[in-house]
């Protein structure tokens, strides 16, 4: 007992900072994110640590339970968001462990999203929440990649997907196709995204309309954290070790990724959700269709 | 007790619970991570229940006056 307790506080201490650092980039990213957004809308647009602001600002706000809110499902969804990313992150960054198990993970969000609106009562959370299923074509596209990748590496571990890109580099160019559906992936988490149907303004937050206060800065810790977690995974993934290993250059990649993705949301509109899953399943189309000719010709 | 302080109260127990069980009694590094994960959220719940400031409402539950 002596010796494990300072050590599980050492883990303990360092899995927080870890999570810590997570949100904070993430929170700047998403910062950064909205910043080039107004320069092309020819904004000056807010501080890049707005984000992280309104967090600390709702986190201190009062809250009352709305009385038509289903609890406690209504609050433990607020929760269940950062325990899924953060669990994400650990199993993805920190231990790099199955592929599979964080795509588990990202439809696990789903549930996040669904459960946040369908427990509100509020209508225009119960539309988000049904939207998100919809929007569940964005992982479709997701299955098809972990499946080509293993195709191509004959492993699903993280560890080993980057030690296959140590000896014959990034694999974006030997899967195009994949990496472009992931980036797809990437374009519809990202705020005011093309593919964002599930926080359109038509209805008011989504999902998120009726949590506000502490809840809504819960969220938002969730979101930065997701952000982090996917842009790394993009990063280990597709472009591996040349980048990851090295954390100001994973950071560097992060901004870089993030400038795209704002680029292309800050240039496009909105689509309807129709539109959206459309889309979406043509770019399962392509990947599924990569994948059959990758596996006849292996 | 509001239903708000009563769920920020049962959240920091929760939390107290998990993270003295992985702090004590877990001799595995991925659970302590996962315990971490899992218990860090209601910890900041709870803790930021504590911070709520009082409700400017005259009666809980009720909207405050904004006149006619």
């Amino acid at each position: 007992m002596d010796i494990i307790v300072p050590n599980n506080i050492y883990h303990v201490v360092d899995a927080i900072s870890y999570g810590l650092y997570a949100f904070l980039v993430g929170g700047l990213l998403l910062g950064f994110h909205r910043k080039i957004i107004s320069r092309i809308q020819g904004r000056p647009g807010p501080p890049i640590i707005q984000y992280l602001i309104h967090t600390f600002k709702y986190y201190l706000k009062e809250i009352s339970i709305p009385i038509t809110a289903g609890n406690p499902l209504y609050i433990f969804m607020a929760l269940m968001g950062i325990i899924v990313w953060l669990t994400a992150l650990y199993l993805g960054a920190v231990f790099k462990t199955s592929l599979l198990i964080l795509v588990g993970l990202y439809v696990l969000q789903k549930i996040v999203e669904h459960g946040c609106g369908l427990s509100s009562g509020s209508p225009y959370g119960k539309l988000g929440g049904v939207r998100s299923v919809f929007s569940a074509a964005a992982e479709v596209p997701l299955f098809a990649v972990v499946g080509i990748i293993y195709i191509l590496t004959q492993s699903l571990i993280i560890k080993d997907i980057i030690s296959y890109q140590l000896l014959n580099g990034p694999i974006i160019f030997k899967l195009p196709f994949a990496a472009f559906a992931f980036f797809i992936l990437l374009i519809s988490k990202a705020p005011n995204s093309p593919f964002g149907i599930v926080k359109d303004k038509s209805i008011v937050s989504g999902y998120i309309t009726e949590h506000f206060g502490i809840l809504e800065s819960l969220i938002l810790i969730s979101d930065a954290i997701a952000w982090f977690v996917l842009l790394w995974l993009f990063i280990a993934v597709f472009i591996g070790p040349i980048v990851i290993l090295n954390p100001l250059l994973t950071l560097i990649g992060m901004a870089i990724l993030t400038f795209i993705i704002s680029i292309i949301c800050a240039l496009t509109p909105l689509l309807t959700p129709n539109h959206s899953v459309m889309l979406q399943i043509l770019i399962t189309a392509l990947v599924i269709v990569d994948l059959i000719h990758k596996t006849i010709t292996v | 007790m509001t239903p708000e302080k009563k769920s920020g109260i049962i959240s920091l127990i929760i939390g107290i619970i998990g993270f003295t069980y992985i702090i004590f009694y877990s001799n595995n590094v991925l659970l302590i991570y996962l315990g971490t994960a899992l218990f860090t959220p209601f910890m900041v719940y709870g803790i930021g229940m504590m911070l709520n400031p009082k409700t400017k409402r005259r009666e809980e539950g009720l909207i405050p006056f904004r006149g006619w």
